[in-house]
């Protein structure tokens, strides 16, 4: 089921607020979380709420706001943090090196800065909010 | 230093985005602020009881004092149903920010763990929005040592003092012209020209930064000051050198990487020059830096779509050209110009009733174009008016 259903669901007139490459966009920079998705969809309206015209659907520029929001969430990283990540983000292996680093990396399931993933074998890469940042991201 | 606390653009942004997610909540929110400024997170509280004052509900405000009974005193709250607060989607406002020993860390700490074992009770025993406030910078340590409590919030917000609140002196953001002149550059009626220290302390500050020879935004802001220091104490030659430098630096920032922001800051430094050029009485080259940074800040809306920051900063950039036009007794451009600030002031206005700037932009924009002679004048009453 796509994400377009499950929000059809939740709010048949979706495609009045949202343009389909939107929701498509939402769900690629939360890694498929659902109540991440949900959350990035409601920061979005709560701030075109704010907005002195409300135009449907909401403009990119409201998506943006709400993804850099939603980033800072995610930051800070540590510098140590950071050099594991990469190598994560490039190999989308976990990159255990000693098993006394199993909790560091429990740390980054637990956070979600990395998400694993389940489509035919178990693959893993770090969040997409990180990977995909606006230049002042570190991965 | 007149210093008042009130919320800038942005501030009133984030304050927007709290409210819809507190007021839109139909059951269980979690909505966790991080702050240990009291007045700024004050002043956040004050807005949401005047809100639910009107209402059937009211916020309920917690904010335990005592290391010792935290965690027991929080949790009993979650435990005891509160049938008339849950009915009525009464907000708790749950304040552990306390700032106190290591008791107090290691109690807060506690109160986080158990906090996020309980999540599920946490989100059946509160139907109603929960907002925890919490320290400045312990985003990074909730996440840590809280992930199941963190994955489950709606709303989280570090509430950045800088970003949030508008001092009325810091020239980092913009004064409506349409609010007449602040007391700290009302270089008419000030009765003493001799610098103060906040003054002084600002183009010193410039002078220290100009020697390292960076060129960077740091330059810029501490430029902006530097110019509205010099302004107030009316060295407007000292004003002028400053004005021109940041312009350059302005700029060239503009030019290695056109950004919304450098764009915005180039239109910012224009109107310093402007104000520069204005209080020398060289009304033409106010007009000229004027207009440049209108053009600017029209590009910026049409760029960046119709946001709180972009049309106010386009409020105020139309409030000054047409306050050089006016000055210039061209009428018919002034009375455009404040009647084109005059539509954006009032859609404000009407997106932020609680900002009194914004009304009061309003009304004394309405008062200008009550004010404006219908007849332009002649060019001698115009020449005379220059001088």
């Amino acid at each position: 089921m796509s994400m377009q259903h499950i929000m059809q669901r939740r709010y048949v007139a979706w495609n009045e607020i949202f343009t389909p490459a939107q929701v498509e966009h939402m769900a690629l920079m939360m890694g498929g979380d659902l109540r991440g998705f949900f959350r990035f969809a409601k920061e979005c309206l709560t701030r075109a709420a704010t907005l002195p015209d409300a135009v449907l659907p909401l403009p990119n520029k409201v998506l943006q706001d709400a993804e850099n929001h939603l980033r800072r969430d995610l930051l800070p990283i540590a510098a140590e943090d950071e050099a594991w990540l990469r190598k994560i983000a490039a190999s989308k292996n976990p990159e255990l090196e000693s098993i006394r680093e199993l909790p560091r990396l429990a740390r980054f399931f637990d956070t979600s800065l990395v998400l694993n993933y389940r489509n035919a074998e178990d693959w893993y890469d770090v969040h997409p909010l990180l990977r995909y940042g606006t230049g002042d991201t570190p991965i | 230093m007149n210093v008042s606390l009130a919320l800038s653009v942005q501030g009133e942004a984030h304050w927007q985005s709290l409210r819809y997610h507190v007021e839109w909540a139909e059951g269980f929110a979690l909505i966790v602020l991080f702050s240990s400024n009291p007045a700024l997170y004050g002043l956040l509280r004050e807005r949401l009881v005047n809100i639910y004052r009107t209402r059937v509900s009211h916020l309920q405000e917690v904010a335990p004092r005592s290391a010792d009974t935290l965690v027991e005193e929080v949790m009993a709250l979650i435990r005891t149903p509160s049938p008339l607060h849950d009915a009525a989607v009464a907000p708790l406002w749950l304040d552990v920010t306390t700032n106190g020993d290591a008791a107090w860390e290691r109690a807060r700490a506690n109160l986080v763990a158990r906090l996020n074992e309980h999540r599920e009770l946490l989100r059946h025993r509160l139907p109603r929005p929960v907002i925890l406030l919490l320290p400045a910078g312990y985003r990074q340590r909730l996440r840590t040592f809280a992930p199941d409590l963190w994955s489950i919030r709606d709303f989280s917000l570090e509430l950045d003092e800088q970003e949030m609140l508008r001092h009325e002196a810091t020239p980092i953001g913009e004064r409506d012209p349409a609010m007449g002149i602040p007391r700290e550059i009302d270089t008419v009626s000030r009765s003493s020209q001799v610098p103060t220290f906040f003054e002084e302390a600002q183009w010193l500050e410039w002078e220290r930064l100009q020697q390292r020879g960076v060129r960077n935004r740091e330059m810029l802001l501490a430029g902006w000051r530097a110019i509205e220091a010099a302004l107030s104490a009316r060295q407007l030659q000292r004003a002028v050198q400053i004005a021109a430098e940041v312009l350059n630096i302005a700029r060239e920032l503009g030019l290695q990487r056109e950004t919304p922001e450098t764009v915005r800051d180039l239109s910012i430094t224009l109107n310093r020059v402007g104000a520069t050029a204005q209080a020398l009485g060289q009304w033409a080259e106010a007009e000229a830096a004027y207009r440049e940074s209108l053009g600017l800040r029209r590009q910026q809306r049409e760029r960046l779509g119709e946001t709180p920051e972009t049309v106010r900063d386009l409020s105020i950039a139309l409030n000054r050209v047409g306050a050089t036009a006016q000055a210039l007794g061209q009428w018919e451009d002034a009375r455009q110009l404040y009647q084109e600030a005059l539509l954006l002031g009032r859609r404000l206005a009407l997106a932020f009733p609680s900002h009194v700037e914004y009304q009061q932009t309003v009304k004394r924009l309405e008062d200008k174009l009550t004010e404006l002679p219908t007849a332009p004048l002649s060019t001698s009453q115009a020449s005379a008016r220059d001088h």
